[in-house]
């Protein structure tokens, strides 16, 4: 590699940076919340970033690099868990080895039952939630990624609480000693 | 969707983290402020690594094609050796001189006889060109220059073969490159993979066994029989709730305070006394305890029940012992196991579908992860 294309790919790699950088947190945490096995995680934010790193040139607005990011990780996780599904037939195969940062081990039960919980929701519930309560992205950036129109959005996330809220009914209420 | 909408309460307007349950929205917060799995210089890596593939890929493609042309220069000198060394050749004497005279220009020109293939191409057109009288070279010298001028066409067209396949092989090399590359960083960044598939597309394997379904918890009382004076079990309030990774948490109340155990057939995840966090070094202290979480949970603590789960423990060891457990074997017997996500073979033996499901689950509870199609577990003893 010469030094002009290797200056060209300097230049090329800090644009993705840039572009990348503020987005960062917000797909780790779709990923690691849509999946709870770390290691896959871990496997779907590095494919995400090699897939959208090798044809970021296309995105011709900046604008446009989120969906692209997060329409990038979407179709990875779907087709890991569609694999998944077909291969054992059961999604409660995914297995949770998430940090456990709580020092209280009630509390700690209780925000595993929610992992689990958050797995049992139907796809077009979860993905709404997922990218709005830990993401942190606004209604019109979700109706983006999920080609739904706002509106669209704000029923599935409502939808999306309440039945986690019925999934968690008798959890949250329990506090055991 | 239009049921949805009906049922959508009038301008709402979601908030991040108000969900109108307070428990709901403290739960939301932990997961939302947990650590990230990846971190942004892990990112910069993946992306540093990509260029140093690509850069590698370039090379070794000039390297390629430079060690084409390389081959091919020696190729072409070793057939004009060949060609030097025929009788035809030799029939221009190499100290004799051939003396040129073209038409056009009355003067003589004097060339020296062809020590090289180009000197014999001049030669050819000169002759092609102008009347050429040579004075000391034979008929057959004629013939052995059109021979040259020919097999000099032949190495072109050798050459031109050899400079595609050259091509065609760096195009190859570079393939290889970026999949191993790929695979490269995918071992890399997928550190915690102990058994990967190196596969272009990173496909996990498919042996992946179910694992047990998770019973709904069982909440109950109960009173735990006192096996001797010194046991300090009490009666209490036994919790148990089973996860589908196949782990359970058991509540207990030991010595007149509340424990907790999160166990897997590893061991020990994580041991609360009276919500005082036990360090894994300590677990041997509550064997007796540990051994009734492991009962009550019906979970076979395959490394012993203080195992600290996060270790992997011994699984050739705990593999045997499933074995002498389904009377497989005897303890002290020596055999062949081999176990596949197809197969197991005991003794060279192929042992039944349900024994096989069996030890995979064993394995996949002793190692916390199943064993891919393609790996091969084997113990000899």
């Amino acid at each position: 590699m010469g030094s002009r294309d290797l200056e060209i790919e300097a230049e090329r790699k800090a644009k993705f940076m840039s572009l990348y950088d503020p987005l960062h947190e917000r797909l780790v945490r779709f990923v690691q919340t849509t999946v709870w096995d770390r290691e896959e995680a871990q496997d779907i934010v590095s494919e995400t970033i090699l897939a959208a790193f090798e044809h970021f040139d296309k995105v011709r607005h900046h604008e446009a690099f989120l969906y692209y990011l997060f329409t990038i990780a979407k179709r990875k996780i779907n087709r890991r868990y569609t694999q998944q599904k077909r291969l054992s037939g059961m999604s409660e195969e995914i297995i949770e080895r998430t940090p456990d940062t709580s020092s209280d081990v009630h509390r700690k039960i209780q925000v595993k039952e929610l992992r689990n919980a958050i797995t049992k929701l139907p796809d077009k519930y979860r993905e709404p939630l997922v990218l709005f309560e830990f993401s942190g992205l606004s209604i019109k950036e979700i109706a983006g990624i999920t080609e739904l129109s706002e509106n669209g959005v704000k029923s599935r996330l409502l939808r999306a609480r309440q039945q986690l809220s019925e999934l968690l009914e008798g959890t949250l209420h329990e506090r055991t000693t | 969707m239009s049921e949805l909408r009906d049922n959508m309460p009038e301008n709402h307007e979601p908030v991040k983290g108000e969900t109108g349950n307070t428990q709901l929205d403290g739960l939301f917060n932990e997961i939302a402020t947990e650590p990230l799995l990846f971190s942004k210089e892990e990112a910069i890596e993946i992306i540093g690594a990509v260029a140093i593939a690509d850069a590698t890929t370039t090379t070794i493609n000039r390297t390629v094609v430079v060690g084409g042309a390389i081959l091919l220069t020696a190729l072409a000198g070793w057939l004009y050796y060949q060609f030097g060394n025929t009788d035809a050749v030799h029939a221009i004497p190499k100290s004799n001189t051939v003396e040129v005279k073209p038409i056009q220009a009355n003067n003589n020109t004097t060339s020296t006889t062809a020590t090289s293939a180009s000197n014999i191409e001049t030669i050819a057109t000169n002759k092609n060109s102008s009347n050429v009288q040579l004075s000391t070279v034979t008929k057959n010298t004629a013939i052995s220059i059109e021979k040259t001028t020919q097999l000099a066409n032949n190495i072109t067209i050798v050459g031109a073969k050899e400079d595609k396949a050259a091509k065609e092989n760096s195009l190859l090399a570079s393939e290889k490159i970026v999949t191993s590359k790929a695979s490269e960083l995918k071992t890399e960044y997928n550190q915690r993979k102990s058994i990967v598939l190196v596969t272009k597309s990173n496909k996990k394997a498919i042996g992946k066994l179910i694992l047990n379904k998770s019973p709904k918890p069982i909440i109950g009382t109960l009173t735990l029989q006192k096996e001797s004076e010194t046991s300090l079990f009490s009666k209490t309030k036994v919790i148990q709730r089973f996860y589908a990774d196949g782990s359970a948490t058991v509540a207990f109340e030991y010595n007149k305070e509340p424990a907790l155990f999160t166990i897997n057939p590893r061991g020990i995840e994580e041991l609360t006394i009276n919500n005082k966090l036990i360090k894994s070094d300590e677990y041997y202290l509550y064997e007796e305890i540990a051994s009734e979480a492991f009962r009550r949970a019906k979970i076979e603590p395959l490394s012993g029940p203080t195992h600290d789960a996060k270790v992997i423990g011994d699984i050739p060891g705990i593999m045997t012992n499933a074995l002498v457990r389904r009377n497989l074997i005897n303890a002290d017997e020596k055999f062949d196991f081999v176990l596949t996500g197809a197969n197991a073979f005991l003794n060279g033996k192929l042992l039944d579908e349900n024994q096989h499901l069996d030890l995979l689950q064993v394995y996949q509870n002793a190692n916390g992860k199943s064993l891919p199609k393609e790996v091969r577990f084997n113990v000899k003893q």
